[in-house]
C-alpha cells in the first residue's frame, strides 16, 4: 500500500467490478428464467421452440449481461459510503473515511500520517475488504439451475408422467380383448379413434427409444405415448377429410422393403441361394417372433420352399394394410364375410411356431375380426375363443385420456384377475400371441409403432415365469 | 497548527484532569467524561439527578483541578437576573459619582447553577446570552466572558412543586444533559470511606490550566469526522422529527418536536471530544453512539399521547438509534 489515493482507486475499481458482476448475474438469471418460461409454455402448448431459439436467448443474455457488467462497473458509489463500508468490514473504525475527509477538506498532516499508519497496521490485507457479494453465487447457481431446467424440460415428455394413471394401466392383452367386445358399435370406435388422432396430433415426433424404455417394465401408457405420434400421423393420413396423403418416409421404406423381397423372391425362384443379408432382411420384415424363428429355421435347413412361401406371405401382408382408410376398413369388416371366415379359421387353430404361413396370412382378416365385436355378434367367434377358454371378454368402458376419449381397443380390456393364470398379463399373452400379431398387422399401424408393441410383448413373454 | 507536541500535551492535560476528577468523584465515570466533553466542545451541561449524588461536588472538583474562576449560584424563586449577571451601582469616589458595573457570579469560567429550575423563567433566561454567545449585556454594554466558560446546571427531577421547568430555548443551549445515577454498592462504600474519615474533602490540586483547555479545544475541532458519519448524525437528528420520512413509528406517535440543527452540531462536537478523550485523532461510530443520548435527550418534546402513555425520550431515542443504522 503506497498511498491513500492508490487504496481508494483499487477499492473503487474492485467495488465497480463486483457491482458489475452482480448486475450481470441478475441479467443472466432473468434471461435463464425467461428461457425456462418460454420452454415451459411451448411444452405445455405442444409447440416446441425452434432450434435457434435457445442459442438466441443464451446469446442475448450474455450480451445483456456484458452490458450490465459495464454499467455496473462504471456506476461508482460515493467514496465516503464505500470507504465507510470498507472501514466497517475491516474493523478500521472509520479510519479510511476520516482519511478521505482529511484528504478532501484538509487538516493537520499529523492526523493524516497517524491514521494512515493505523490503517496499514490494522488491516494489511485490506484488499479483501470488498468480498464477493452473497448474491453473486446465488445468482450463478440460480442461472445454472434454471437454464438446466430449461434445457432438460423438452426431453421430459409430459405424456410419460401421465402414464402412471390408473386408467392407463390395464394389461397388454386386456387392451386388445375388449376391442372385440366393445367394437360392436363401429361408429363409436371410429369416433374414439378420431378423437385419439386429433388429440395426439400435438406431438410432433415420437421420443427416442432408449434401452431403458425397452424394458418389460414399461407400462402400456408409456408405449401409448410412444405410439401416439405414429398413430396420429397414420390417422391423420387416413382421415376422411384429408387428401389421403401418407407418411412419405414410411411409404418409401415399405416400397424399398417390398422391392427387396421381390428381388429375393426372384432370386430364389431362379434357384439361387439366400445370403446372410437376405436372411436378415427377411427377419427384419417378419412381423412376429414366430415368423422370424421360422425364417431362421428354414434358412438353417436350406428349405427354399418355405422361404419362398414366407416371402410371398410377407409381400401380400405388406401390400394389404396400405389400402383403405380406417372408416372404410371398419365398414369392410362389418360386411366382410370372407374376412370373418378367415379369422374364424385362424382363431380356431392358433398358429404354432412351425406354421408361420397361417400366422402371417391371418393378419388382416384376424384383425378385422377383432374389430367386429365378437361378443355382440352371436354368430361370430370371439377373438380369444380358441386360446382363452377361461377368460371372459367383458365390455370395458371408454377411458378418458389426456385429449379425450381413448379408443377402447387400446385402453381397456379383460381385467387381469379374470384370467385363469395367476401370473396375469404374461399368461394372457401366452394364450393369444397370434391374435396380437394379427391385430398389429390389421390395425394398419406404422411399422415403427408395430415394432414397439411387438418388442414390448416379446419382452413380457420372455420375462413370464 | 497542530503538532505532535501540542497534541500530546492536550492529551496529557485531559488525562490528568480525568484522573483528578475520578479521585474525588467515586464512580460516575460517564458523568465525569461527559462533563469534560462539554468543556472540550465549548458547551454547557445540565446535570439531572436527585440530591446527594455528587453533582455539586463534581463541579467544585473540576474548578479546583482546572485552577480557573469558579462561582456557584443557588437558584431560588426570588433570584433576580441582576443577581447573576451583575448590575450598575452608583459609586462615589472623591466627590465624583458615577455608575460602575459590578459583575455578578456569572463572570467566572465555571458556573454552577444549582437547582436551576427553581428560579423564575426571567432569571433563567438571563443565562441564555452567556451560555450561547459567551457575553453579558447590562445597560447597553456588552461584556465578554473569559474562556473557558462553562455553565453546569443541576436540577432535581423530584420535588417539582414550586419549580419552573426550563423553557425549550434554554434547554437547547445545553450541549449535554447528563443523568446522574445512583452509585453501586462498592462505589457507595468507597464514598462513605472518603467522606467520613478525612477531616475534609481533599480537592485536587490544579492539574491543567485554562490555556490547556483552549489548546485542547482547537485540537478537538480539527479532528476529522467521516462524511458518512456526518450523514449518519444528520439522519439521526432528522429521524427525531415526526414529520420526517426517516422517523420511526415511535417518533411519529409520541414526539411533538424533534431535535434542532443545533443538536446535530452538538452531536458532532461531542463525538469529537469523546474521540479525543479516548486518545483517537478521528471520530468513530462508537463516539457518535456514546454522545447520542445525552446530546438529544433534552431536545425531544413529547406530545400529549407520549406524556399520557408514559413514553420517555430515552426509550424513543434508543428506538431511533436502532432504526437508523450507520450503513
Amino acid at each position: 500500500m503506497n498511498s491513500f489515493r492508490e487504496v481508494v482507486y483499487i477499492l473503487e475499481r474492485r467495488d465497480g467490478r463486483l457491482r458489475g458482476l452482480v448486475y450481470g448475474g441478475w441479467v443472466l438469471a432473468t434471461d435463464a428464467c425467461l428461457a425456462f418460461l418460454l420452454v415451459l409454455i411451448s411444452t405445455c402448448l405442444g409447440r416446441p421452440l425452434p432450434t435457434w431459439a435457445m442459442p438466441l436467448l443464451a446469446g442475448a443474455g450474455l450480451v445483456a449481461a456484458a452490458a450490465a457488467f459495464v454499467v455496473g462497473a462504471r456506476a461508482r458509489r460515493p467514496r465516503a459510503r464505500l470507504l465507510l463500508e470498507v472501514d466497517a468490514r475491516l474493523g478500521l473504525d472509520a479510519r479510511l473515511s476520516s482519511l478521505l475527509e482529511l484528504e478532501e477538506r484538509g487538516g493537520p498532516r499529523l492526523f493524516f500520517e497517524r491514521l494512515f499508519r493505523d490503517v496499514v497496521r490494522i488491516a494489511p490485507d485490506w484488499r479483501r475488504a470488498l468480498r464477493i457479494p452473497r448474491r453473486l453465487p446465488f445468482l450463478a447457481a440460480a442461472t445454472v439451475l434454471v437454464m438446466a431446467l430449461a434445457l432438460t424440460l423438452p426431453l421430459l415428455s409430459p405424456h410419460r408422467t401421465r402414464s402412471g394413471d390408473a386408467g392407463l394401466q390395464p394389461s397388454p392383452s386386456s387392451a386388445f380383448a375388449p376391442a372385440a367386445a366393445d367394437s360392436d358399435d363401429a361408429s363409436e370406435a371410429g369416433a374414439a379413434d378420431d378423437a385419439v388422432a386429433s388429440g395426439l396430433t400435438t406431438v410432433d415426433s415420437p421420443p427416442p427409444a432408449t434401452p431403458e424404455t425397452h424394458t418389460s417394465q414399461r407400462t402400456l401408457g408409456e408405449i401409448l405415448s410412444e405410439l401416439r405420434p405414429a398413430l396420429a400421423s397414420s390417422s391423420a393420413a387416413q382421415a376422411p377429410g384429408s387428401d389421403g396423403a401418407t407418411d412419405p418416409e414410411s411409404e418409401d421404406a415399405d416400397a424399398a422393403l417390398r422391392q427387396e423381397l421381390e428381388k429375393l423372391q426372384d432370386r430364389l425362384e431362379a434357384g439361387g441361394q439366400p445370403s446372410a443379408e437376405d436372411i436378415q432382411t427377411l427377419r427384419d420384415a417378419a412381423a412376429s417372433p414366430d415368423l422370424a424363428s421360422t425364417i431362421e429355421a428354414a434358412a438353417a435347413s436350406s428349405d427354399m420352399d418355405a422361404l419362398r412361401q414366407t416371402i410371398s406371405q410377407l409381400l401380400s401382408s405388406s401390400a394389404a394394410p396400405s389400402a383403405p382408410t380406417t372408416d372404410s376398413t371398419r365398414s369392410d369388416v362389418q360386411s366382410g364375410d370372407d374376412a370373418e371366415s378367415t379369422a374364424d379359421a385362424t382363431m380356431d387353430s392358433p398358429s404354432p411356431p412351425g406354421a408361420p404361413a397361417d400366422d402371417a396370412s391371418s393378419g388382416a382378416s384376424a384383425a378385422t375380426k377383432g374389430d367386429a365385436a365378437p361378443s355382440a355378434a352371436p354368430n361370430e367367434t370371439p377373438i380369444f375363443e380358441s386360446g382363452v377358454g377361461d377368460v371372459a371378454p367383458v365390455a370395458a368402458p371408454l377411458v378418458v385420456g389426456e385429449s379425450g376419449e381413448l379408443s377402447s381397443y387400446i385402453t381397456s380390456g379383460v381385467p387381469i384377475e379374470q384370467a385363469s393364470d395367476a401370473s396375469g398379463q404374461g399368461a394372457t399373452w401366452i394364450l393369444s400371441p397370434g391374435q396380437v400379431q394379427s391385430l398389429l398387422s390389421a390395425r394398419d399401424l406404422p411399422a415403427g409403432a408395430a415394432e414397439i408393441i411387438r418388442d414390448y410383448f416379446q419382452r413380457i413373454t420372455e420375462e413370464t415365469p | 497548527m497542530t503538532t505532535e507536541v501540542s497534541l500530546t500535551r492536550a492529551f496529557d492535560a485531559f488525562s490528568r484532569l480525568e484522573r483528578a476528577l475520578g479521585e474525588v468523584i467515586v464512580g460516575q465515570k460517564d458523568v465525569t467524561r461527559r462533563t469534560l466533553i462539554a468543556l472540550l466542545a465549548r458547551g454547557n451541561v445540565l446535570l439531572e439527578g436527585v440530591p446527594g449524588l455528587g453533582k455539586t461536588m463534581l463541579v467544585r472538583t473540576l474548578s479546583h483541578a482546572l485552577d480557573v474562576p469558579f462561582s456557584r449560584i443557588q437558584f431560588t424563586p426570588d433570584l433576580m437576573p441582576t443577581d447573576i449577571i451583575g448590575t450598575n451601582i452608583l459609586r462615589e469616589t472623591g466627590g465624583d459619582r458615577r455608575f460602575e458595573f459590578s459583575p455578578g457570579p456569572l463572570f467566572a469560567s465555571i458556573v454552577l447553577a444549582d437547582e436551576i429550575n427553581r428560579a423564575t423563567p426571567k432569571t433563567q433566561s438571563a443565562l441564555l446570552e452567556a451560555m450561547e454567545e459567551r457575553t453579558i449585556t447590562v445597560a447597553g454594554t456588552t461584556y465578554a466572558l473569559a474562556e473557558p466558560f462553562i455553565v453546569l446546571a443541576t436540577q432535581n427531577p423530584i420535588e417539582m412543586e414550586g419549580t419552573y421547568p426550563l423553557p425549550e430555548a434554554q434547554l437547547d443551549r445545553f450541549l449535554l444533559k447528563i443523568a446522574v445515577e445512583y452509585p453501586s454498592l462498592d462505589e457507595l462504600v468507597r464514598i462513605t470511606t472518603l467522606n467520613t474519615e478525612a477531616a475534609d474533602i481533599a480537592f485536587p490540586a490544579p492539574v491543567a490550566t485554562a490555556q490547556d483547555v483552549l489548546d485542547a479545544r482547537s485540537v478537538v475541532r480539527a479532528l476529522p469526522i467521516a462524511a458518512g458519519l456526518r450523514e449518519h448524525v444528520a439522519r439521526l437528528v432528522l429521524a427525531t422529527h415526526p414529520a420526517s420520512a426517516h422517523a420511526p413509528a415511535m417518533v411519529r406517535d409520541f414526539v411533538q418536536y424533534g431535535a434542532s440543527p443545533r443538536a446535530a452540531i452538538a452531536m458532532i462536537l461531542a463525538a469529537k471530544a469523546h474521540a479525543f478523550l479516548s486518545g483517537e485523532v478521528h471520530v468513530r461510530p462508537s463516539d457518535v453512539e456514546a454522545v447520542f443520548l445525552p446530546a438529544l435527550n433534552h431536545r425531544i418534546i413529547l406530545n400529549f399521547k407520549g406524556e399520557a402513555e408514559g413514553a420517555s425520550t430515552t426509550m424513543i431515542l434508543r428506538d431511533v438509534w436502532q432504526k437508523v443504522p450507520v450503513l
